[in-house]
């Protein structure tokens, strides 16, 4: 048995594109999407978490848990809505029925039995886009009075749990907060009420890979493309898709390739990576990247669209394979999508590519197999001095210190300029065969 | 029969009892199979047990591809423990009520079963509920510890961060199954901690804290080990049928590993250990018989080479060079052996990459190991004269004069081509001081031996520096920064016909003392005035000491090892002198500066 992983492979690939919260989706199975079709969405007023004391609420003793159990009607996971009770108590020897109610609709993410407290964290669809935040009533003033205190006018704009009006007495202090984030959109100088409009943002979600829906659900949608795929070894970025356009070499990047996917069959310099930020490239694939090239940790600054870039040989040099560049050639200008995020831990999750081009799909997929050749087979070298070459497989040769002093069995190469050796855990054979 | 299965690699280790020791018949290894074109942990497990069979000559397969047992006619094994960390290892949250307290008990609970802590949760860590909440959701923990409140204490505290575990609802990896949680706190809490978790499982264990003054790390081990199997290895290809096929003898890699060196340092001493793997870095240390693990989640030499480079800094790797790299070759390689982490180093430069970035590796492990092996926290002492600063709350247990055995494992210091180059490493990239004993676990038998201290904890013990254990040599490093040239001790070492040899080290040296084969021998330190070795400032110290591979290094750099001696020159000449120069396979022996001989080879046997 060897380690074997796909390179590339022909076939249809299934992929989830999914909401972060339940949405509406517009898609419907059957359809024929673009990457750029949107295909379902959500319109989210930012769902602030609402605390409720609800101990405070019904006058309940601190630190009894068992008493607070008792007096909750809601748990965890559960959906209320608001004005929903979510606690009662009887009280004296009267057996006087208090209720405490949810001021908003949405999930309980909290409760806290031995604090008497719970977070409702508000549904982001049902949530108001208006909140209404009576002034003078909670500062028990006259409309006029309670409006001289306030700190904010018509037009600003408040964080949640800002300070809209506070009043200070001889002995306490009353003051009535933000209860979320907005702009103040009116102040109603008889009432004394002021009205906070909440932003809201239209979540989209676009298909991402060209080809048909194959199931769609609450949240999601399944798209299939038929075409290849092509496994990376490196990758970083976010999801991006777009035209193929393969580079010649020599070949600039320029303002034609904005919204493309890019491949360079050779290494990646500094100045193309540059060129293809500076002209919004959606996607970079290299067989490998000088290190300059290669973005450094953080994330470059929010808001910059940074291509997303997929290695598929490492960074030693060398060229792609013949039969990768062949299939990116034969795509030109069809739909590619680059997912270059992979699971570092134990390369469970390689980056890859996806081409909508079936026409142009190999006739059987290519595999690395590691540990393991036959005479003639072809290689590839991917580490030292001989990293990036390709050859053909001769034998074994015994256990052997190499010139870094590390004993290992090695491989006899052929290469172009001759037989080389290469350490056994050193090259990858080349087989369109999985077994 | 052993089989460890790694990320990258499983490994086979067939033991026959040998007296009072196991000796090993034959070991083999196979590439690991959890990803790839046919994800089966099982592929890999049987590949590696068929080269075992062709190696060690003895039919071990049946013919459904089942392990033998028990022996029969030199046929089949006894007994077999696997462990494993592959697929991610054990992933665990550790949550108390106080960070300093009952969280940190928590978190070394998890590592000492051989965990990676992915999140510590406490109730004054200043995050909101919430943002607790999506902590733990994000980071879909194999398992929650939860600690907390004394036996005698109040349980509401301890009930609120049960609360928060309640409400996140955690989903396991890869399924929908409720991830389980371990209760380690206060006793009278549990009816509560019961009704409270509801659906998610929950198995009660020992309380780690059953008073401030004690804590029972090891108290929530078996359960942990338990669900590990149940809810861990259940979701890995493949891990079905080797828990099938293992029944209760499998367990975390670390575990097992971290065991050897607690039946180490039960004999006595100090031990610290350090394994180096492909994408974490773990430490084991038992000071004065109280264990400690931690882990380094980023500092791994091939899937996290790249990263760790952006922790450390180009700069901080490229000062342990011994010659100037290009510019950009660093990077370059540290960003290929990401992308391709199974390859080895071929030419010299490679390795004098791939051993300058495990210095760094091995710095920030240690960092963070000092920060968990602490003494406990919140315990209350009377002051007085005769207090003993090691017992004060919260103070590093791990002094860097305090270790009488270091060990190294893993990859890079395993397969380092000399045993010069390994304790290069070593003493470059973990800043002790005082006098100790270098080792490097050669095959890696830590865990394997581990499984077989489960049942003969002395045997195992026995057979570590026989079968795989190198000694390196004996190091005296005096602590401190010095003014170079200034002498700082004197060391004695048994010449022959009665006499001692005299050699001085000065600041800014590193001597290689030649010691006599055979047992130890009985070196006399002389400290400048001031100086402590071990036996009080300025004061001589007598020493039990063996010469090992490298010999008797004594090395007067100081510590922290100063820019001045971190330039390729006085890295090469470092290098030079304990034979652990690229390319170099015996080295030089002498000093920096004159020479005084070679050391005389000397492996494992027994320990000194």
């Amino acid at each position: 048995m060897t380690y074997i992983r796909p390179l590339l492979e022909p076939g249809t690939f299934e992929h989830v594109r999914a909401l972060a919260a339940e949405g509406r989706v517009l898609a419907q199975v059957g359809d024929r999407v673009h990457p750029d079709d949107v295909v379902a969405e959500v319109e989210l007023v930012a769902g602030a978490p609402y605390f409720i004391d609800v101990r405070r609420e019904l006058g309940l003793p601190a630190w009894d848990p068992e008493r607070h159990a008792d007096a909750l009607l809601v748990r965890v996971g559960d959906r209320i809505r608001a004005h929903d009770p979510i606690a009662r108590v009887e009280l004296g020897r009267l057996r006087e029925v208090r209720w405490a109610k949810s001021p908003v609709g949405g999930v309980v993410e909290w409760v806290s039995l031995t604090a008497g407290q719970l977070i409702v964290r508000e549904d982001a669809q049902s949530a108001s886009p208006v909140e209404v935040v009576d002034v003078a009533g909670r500062l028990k003033l006259p409309p006029s009075v309670a409006l001289r205190l306030l700190r904010y006018r018509e037009g600003d704009d408040v964080q949640a749990g800002a300070v809209l009006a506070a009043e200070a007495s001889y002995l306490s202090r009353d003051v009535v907060y933000a209860p979320a984030d907005g702009c103040i959109e009116r102040i109603d100088p008889q009432t004394g009420v002021v009205y906070i409009v909440r932003p809201s943002t239209l979540s989209r979600l676009a298909a991402g890979y060209p080809g048909e829906v194959v199931a769609a659900a609450a949240s999601s949608v399944t798209v299939r493309t038929s075409g290849w795929r092509l496994w990376g070894v490196l990758g970083r970025g976010p999801l991006r898709w777009g035209p193929l356009r393969p580079l010649e070499e020599g070949e600039p990047v320029t303002a034609a390739h904005e919204g493309c996917v890019v491949a360079v069959r050779g290494e990646l310099t500094a100045t193309m990576w540059e060129a293809a930020r500076r002209h919004r490239v959606a996607a970079v694939v290299a067989a490998s990247a000088a290190p300059e090239a290669w973005p450094p940790e953080p994330a470059r600054s929010a808001g910059e669209r940074s291509p997303a870039l997929m290695l598929t040989e490492g960074a030693a040099g060398g060229a792609m394979l013949d039969e990768v560049w062949t299939a990116l050639e034969r795509s030109a200008d069809r739909l590619a999508t680059v997912n270059p995020v992979a699971h570092v831990r134990a390369g469970a999750l390689p980056p890859a590519m996806v081409v909508a081009a079936p026409e142009a799909a190999p006739a059987e997929p290519l595999y690395a197999v590691k540990g393991d050749a036959e005479e003639g087979e072809p290689v590839r070298v991917v580490a030292g001095r001989h990293a990036g070459r390709r050859g053909r497989f001769r034998g074994w040769t015994a256990p052997r210190r190499l010139p870094s002093g590390v004993l290992s069995e090695a491989a006899r190469i052929e290469l172009d300029g001759g037989e080389a050796e290469v350490a056994r855990e050193n090259f990858e054979t080349l087989r369109r065969r999985a077994g | 029969m052993t089989v460890d299965v790694g990320s990258t690699t499983t490994k086979s280790i067939l033991f026959v009892r040998d007296g009072m020791r196991y000796r090993v018949a034959g070991l083999a290894t196979a590439p690991t199979t959890v990803e790839g074109a046919r994800p089966d942990v099982m592929a890999g497990f049987r590949e590696s047990l068929r080269r075992l069979e062709r190696r060690a000559g003895r039919r071990l397969l049946d013919a459904d591809g089942g392990v033998l047992r028990p022996e029969r006619d030199g046929e089949g094994v006894d007994a077999l423990f696997v462990t494993s960390s592959a697929a991610g290892g054990l992933v665990m949250a550790a949550a108390g009520v106080v960070r300093k307290l009952t969280a940190e008990s928590a978190e070394r609970a998890a590592l000492g079963s051989g965990a990676i802590v992915g999140e510590i949760l406490a109730l004054d860590d200043d995050r909101s509920h919430l943002e607790r909440i999506e902590a733990l959701r994000r980071l879909q923990p194999d398992l929650i510890l939860i600690a907390g409140g004394t036996d005698q204490a109040n349980p509401s505290s301890v009930l609120r961060i049960v609360e928060i575990v309640a409400a996140a609802r955690t989903r396991a990896r890869g399924g929908q199954s409720l991830v389980p949680v371990v209760f380690a706190g206060n006793v009278q809490a549990r009816p509560m901690v019961q009704r409270i978790l509801g659906e998610i499982p929950v198995e009660f264990a020992d309380n780690i804290r059953p008073t401030l003054e004690e804590e029972r790390t090891g108290a929530p081990g078996e359960v942990i080990h338990r669900l590990f199997l149940e809810h861990v290895m259940a979701h890995a290809p493949g891990y079905d049928e080797l828990a099938a096929l293992a029944g209760r003898e499998i367990e975390p890699t670390p575990r097992a590993a971290g065991r050897m060196v607690e039946a180490l340092g039960a004999s006595g001493r100090n031990v610290l250990a350090f394994d180096i793997g492909g994408a974490t870095t773990d430490v084991f240390s038992c000071v004065r018989g109280v264990f400690h693990r931690s882990v380094s989640a980023h500092a791994g030499m091939s899937y996290n080479a790249v990263h760790v480079l952006g922790m450390a800094g180009e700069e901080a790797v490229r000062r342990w060079l011994p010659f100037e790299p290009a510019p950009g070759a660093l990077r370059r390689w540290a960003l290929n052996k990401t992308a391709h982490p199974t390859t080895i180093p071929e030419t010299e430069e490679e390795i004098a990459f791939e051993q300058a970035l495990a210095r760094e590796a091995l710095r920030l492990a240690w960092e963070q190991h000092m920060r968990i092996a602490v003494t406990l926290r919140g315990v209350h002492h009377e002051r007085g004269y005769t207090l003993d600063q090691s017992e004060l709350t919260g103070v590093p247990l791990l002094q860097p004069n305090t270790v009488d055995v270091l060990v190294g494992s893993g990859g890079v210091l395993s397969h380092a081509p000399s045993p010069g180059q390994a304790l290069a490493m070593l003493l470059d990239g973990v800043p002790l001081a005082g006098v100790f004993e270098a080792y490097v676990d050669q095959e890696f038998l830590m865990p394997h031996l581990g499984g077989l201290a489960r049942h003969d904890a002395d045997a195992a013990l026995a057979t570590w520096p026989a079968e795989g254990l190198r000694f390196l040599g004996t190091c005296v490093v005096p602590a401190g920064s010095f003014r170079p040239g200034t002498p700082l001790l004197r060391l004695e070492v048994p010449a022959g016909g009665g006499e001692a040899a005299g050699h001085v080290l000065r600041a800014g040296e590193v001597l290689r003392v030649p010691l006599p084969e055979g047992g130890p021998v009985r070196v006399r330190i002389l400290p400048r005035r001031g100086l402590d070795m071990g036996a009080g400032p300025g004061r001589p110290r007598e020493i039990e000491a063996r010469g090992g591979e490298v010999g008797l290094v004594a090395d007067g750099r100081g510590r922290p090892v100063p820019p001045g001696l971190q330039k390729p020159a006085a890295v090469r000449r470092w290098l030079e002198l304990v034979g652990g120069l690229p390319g170099l396979a015996g080295g030089g022996a002498g000093a920096v500066g004159g020479a005084v001989g070679s050391a005389a080879p000397e492996r494992g046997g027994a320990w000194a």
